[in-house]
C-alpha cells in the first residue's frame, strides 16, 4: 500500500520534471525568446542587457537549471509590463479559478449522476432517450458556445443575471453551469454504463430475488460498485474543466488565471506565460495524484504490487 | 430416344480444381464483404446516416465554398448592418440568416467559414495521427524502459490542460492556419498513443507475431506488414474523434482571436463578432455555433458507426 503511493508519487515527481522541460522549451519555440521580450524600441545594446539580465546568454541546459531551481521556489521572474513578480499576479487570480472549477464540479455531478442513475435504471424509456440524447449533443457543442447562448437567455431575453464581471454572487451561476455542461454530458454517459453494467450482476439479481426493495438495490448495491469507474472519470474531467476554464473566464470576463494567461499572451508576458501553465498543469497533476489514492482507500479490492 | 441421366460418379482431380477455382472466383472478396457488411449497418443506423449526410453537407460546402454563396462573405455595406435574419434589402436581396455588424451576409460568411474549419480539423488529425500512432507502435512493440519513457511523457502532456497548452503556443507563436494546423497536430497525438501502444503491447505476445520473428522478418517491416494492420480499426476511429476535437479547439482559438485572423472567415472569428453586439443582434452570436455544433455532432456520429462497422469491440 504505501510502496504503492510512494511509487504513485516518483512518478509524479517524474511528469512533473518533463512538464517543467515542456514549459521552459514552450517560450523558445520561435527561437531565442528575447524577441518575445524585448520592446520594439530597445537598441542592440539594450537587447544585450536584457539577455544578460535573463540570463540567455547562457547554454541551454544551464538556462534550464536556473530557471527549475527559481521554479520550485515559486520564482518566474518579473512581469514584463509592472515590476511585480509574476507568481504574485498568478497566486492573485487562483482563488477566481478554483472557485469556478469547484462551483462547476459540484453542478456537473449534481446534473450528471442523478441522470445517469435514472437513464440505466428506466432503460430505453424518455428520460433515457432525452438524457443521452441531451448528453451526445452537449459533448459536441463549444463551451464558450454555451456561454453566449445562456448570455442571451438570461441576460439579454430574461434580463435575471448579470453578463460579465465578478462582484455579486450571481455571477458566477452562468460561468459555473457553461463549465460544468460538457463534463456533465461526458459523466452521465460513463455513469449510465457503468450502471447498466452493475445492475446486470448476478448479485443484483440476488438482492431483487429476495426481495430487497427497489431502492435499496440501487442506491446501496448498485451504485456504489458503479461509483468506481466515475470517480475515475471525475478525476480525468477536472482537467477539462480546468482547460476549459481559459475560454470560459474570457467569455464572462471572470478574473480567474485563464484569463490572466490570454492578456499576457496579449502583452507577450513570457513570465506570467511559464507561471500560468506551470501553475495549471501542477494542479492536474496533485488532483491525479489524490485520486489515485483515495480510489485505493476506498475500493478495498484494488492491491497495486 | 429417352433422355438417359449419366451416372453419379467420383470428380476427377482436374474437375475438383476447376470447381474450386470457380467458386473463389466468385466468393465475394473480403473487400466486398466488409463494403456489404459496411451497408447493412449503415441501413439498420440512423444515426450513421445522419452523421455521413451532416459531414457530407460541410465538406460539399468547403469544397464548393465561394461558388454557393448567396452573396459575397466578404463585402460589407454600411447601410444594412444588423438585418435580422429573413431580411430582403432592395439591392442585394435576401439575408437568410440576418448581415453582421458591417453588413456583411451571415449564410454567405457561415459557407466560407467551413473551410477552414474542415482543412485544419483533417489536416491536423493526420498530422497528430501519424506521429502518435508512430509512437505508440515503438513504445508498444519494444516496451521496456521505451515504454515507461514514453508513458511518462504522455502523463506530462496529459497533465497540461490541453487549451491551456495549445493558447499558450499558439500565443508564442502567433496566428496563422499553418501555425494552427501544427500547433494541433503536434499537441493531439497522445491518445493515438496511447491506445495504439495498448493494443500493440497484447498483439506483441500473439502467434504471428512471433512467427514473423521467427522467419527473421525485420523490426520494420513486421511492424508495417503485421502489427499495422491490425490496429489500423482503431486509428480510423481515433482519427474521426479527433476530427472532431481538433474543430472544437480550432474554433475556441479562433474565438480568442489566437488561431485564424481575419479577413479569413471562421466560425469562431464569427462568434467573437456575436459576442461583441450580443445584446443587439442574437442571430451572430446563435448561427456559427450551430454550425460547429452539427459539423462535430456529425462527425461523431460517422465516428461511432465506423467503430460498429471495424470492430464493435473497440474500445476507443
Amino acid at each position: 500500500m504505501s510502496t504503492y503511493i510512494l511509487n504513485r508519487l516518483a512518478q509524479a515527481v517524474i511528469v512533473a520534471l518533463i512538464v517543467s522541460v515542456v514549459v521552459f522549451l514552450l517560450v523558445r519555440l520561435k527561437g531565442d525568446p528575447i524577441e518575445l521580450i524585448a520592446p520594439p524600441e530597445f537598441t542592440q545594446e539594450q537587447i544585450q542587457g536584457l539577455r544578460v539580465a535573463w540570463g540567455l546568454d547562457k547554454p541551454l541546459n544551464v538556462q534550464y537549471a536556473v530557471f527549475l531551481s527559481r521554479a520550485v521556489k515559486g520564482d518566474f521572474g518579473d512581469s514584463m509590463r509592472s515590476k511585480r513578480p509574476a507568481i504574485e499576479f498568478v497566486l492573485d487570480k487562483l482563488p477566481f479559478t478554483f472557485l469556478l472549477a469547484g462551483v462547476s464540479a459540484i453542478l456537473a455531478l449534481l446534473i450528471s449522476v442523478p441522470l445517469g442513475v435514472l437513464s440505466a435504471v428506466r432503460r430505453g424509456s424518455f428520460i433515457d432517450l432525452f438524457s443521452t440524447s441531451a448528453a451526445t449533443v452537449g459533448a459536441a457543442m463549444p463551451n464558450f458556445w454555451i456561454g453566449l447562448m445562456l448570455i442571451l437567455f438570461f441576460s439579454v431575453n430574461l434580463r435575471l443575471l448579470p453578463a460579465f464581471g465578478s462582484e455579486s454572487w450571481q455571477t458566477i451561476l452562468m460561468p459555473a453551469l457553461t463549465l460544468s455542461l460538457g463534463v456533465a454530458a461526458r459523466l452521465a454517459r460513463m455513469t449510465r454504463s457503468a450502471m447498466l453494467e452493475v445492475l446486470g450482476q448476478d448479485y443484483i439479481r440476488t438482492g431483487r430475488a429476495k426481495g430487497l426493495a427497489d431502492r435499496l438495490v440501487i442506491y446501496r448495491h448498485a451504485l456504489k460498485n458503479a461509483a468506481i469507474p466515475v470517480i475515475t472519470a471525475f478525476g480525468l474531467q477536472l482537467g477539462f474543466l480546468l482547460s476549459g476554464s481559459v475560454v470560459v473566464e474570457q467569455v464572462f470576463a471572470w478574473p480567474g488565471l485563464g484569463r490572466l494567461m490570454i492578456e499576457a499572451i496579449g502583452t507577450r508576458d513570457i513570465a506570467i506565460i511559464q507561471a500560468g501553465v506551470l501553475w495549471f498543469s501542477m494542479t492536474v497533476l496533485a488532483i491525479n495524484l489524490v485520486v489515485d489514492v483515495v480510489y485505493t482507500l476506498v475500493d478495498p479490492r484494488i492491491r497495486y504490487a | 430416344m429417352r433422355n438417359t441421366v449419366p451416372e453419379p460418379r467420383a470428380l476427377t482431380a482436374a474437375e475438383v480444381v476447376q470447381r474450386g477455382g470457380d467458386a473463389l472466383r466468385h466468393a465475394p472478396t473480403m473487400r466486398q464483404v466488409r463494403w456489404r457488411r459496411a451497408t447493412l449497418y449503415m441501413r439498420r443506423s440512423p444515426v450513421g446516416i445522419a452523421g455521413l449526410i451532416l459531414v457530407g453537407i460541410v465538406v460539399l460546402t468547403a469544397l464548393l465554398g465561394p461558388a454557393i454563396t448567396p452573396h459575397e462573405a466578404r463585402k460589407t455595406n454600411l447601410l444594412t448592418r444588423f438585418a435580422p435574419p429573413g431580411t430582403i434589402d432592395a439591392n442585394r436581396g435576401l439575408h437568410t440568416l440576418g448581415t453582421d455588424q458591417l453588413g456583411r451576409d451571415v449564410l454567405s460568411r457561415i459557407i466560407e467559414g467551413a473551410r477552414v474549419s474542415v482543412v485544419v480539423g483533417i489536416l491536423s488529425s493526420l498530422i497528430s495521427g501519424v506521429l502518435g500512432v508512430a509512437m505508440g507502435l515503438f513504445a508498444g512493440f519494444y516496451g521496456g524502459w521505451i515504454d515507461n519513457a514514453m508513458m511518462r511523457l504522455t502523463d506530462a502532456f496529459l497533465a497540461i490542460p490541453y487549451l491551456v497548452l495549445v493558447v499558450a503556443v499558439g500565443g508564442i507563436l502567433g496566428p496563422g492556419v499553418v501555425t494552427l494546423i501544427l500547433i494541433l497536430g503536434f499537441t493531439g497525438w497522445v491518445s493515438y498513443c496511447r491506445v495504439v501502444r495498448g493494443e500493440v503491447l497484447t498483439m506483441r505476445q500473439q502467434e504471428f507475431v512471433t512467427a514473423a520473428r521467427a522467419l527473421g522478418q525485420r523490426d520494420g517491416v513486421l511492424l508495417r506488414r503485421h502489427v499495422l494492420p491490425n490496429v489500423m480499426a482503431s486509428i480510423i476511429v481515433l482519427m474521426t474523434l479527433q476530427v472532431a476535437t481538433s474543430i472544437l479547439s480550432e474554433s475556441t482559438l479562433s474565438f480568442l482571436g489566437l488561431g485564424v485572423q481575419p479577413p479569413t472567415v471562421t466560425w469562431g472569428g464569427m462568434l467573437a463578432d456575436g459576442r461583441q453586439h450580443i445584446g443587439g443582434a442574437w442571430w451572430l452570436a446563435t448561427f456559427p455555433g450551430i454550425a460547429i455544433t452539427l459539423t462535430v455532432l456529425g462527425t461523431v456520429f460517422l465516428g461511432d458507426w465506423l467503430r460498429d462497422v471495424l470492430d464493435p469491440k473497440l474500445r476507443v
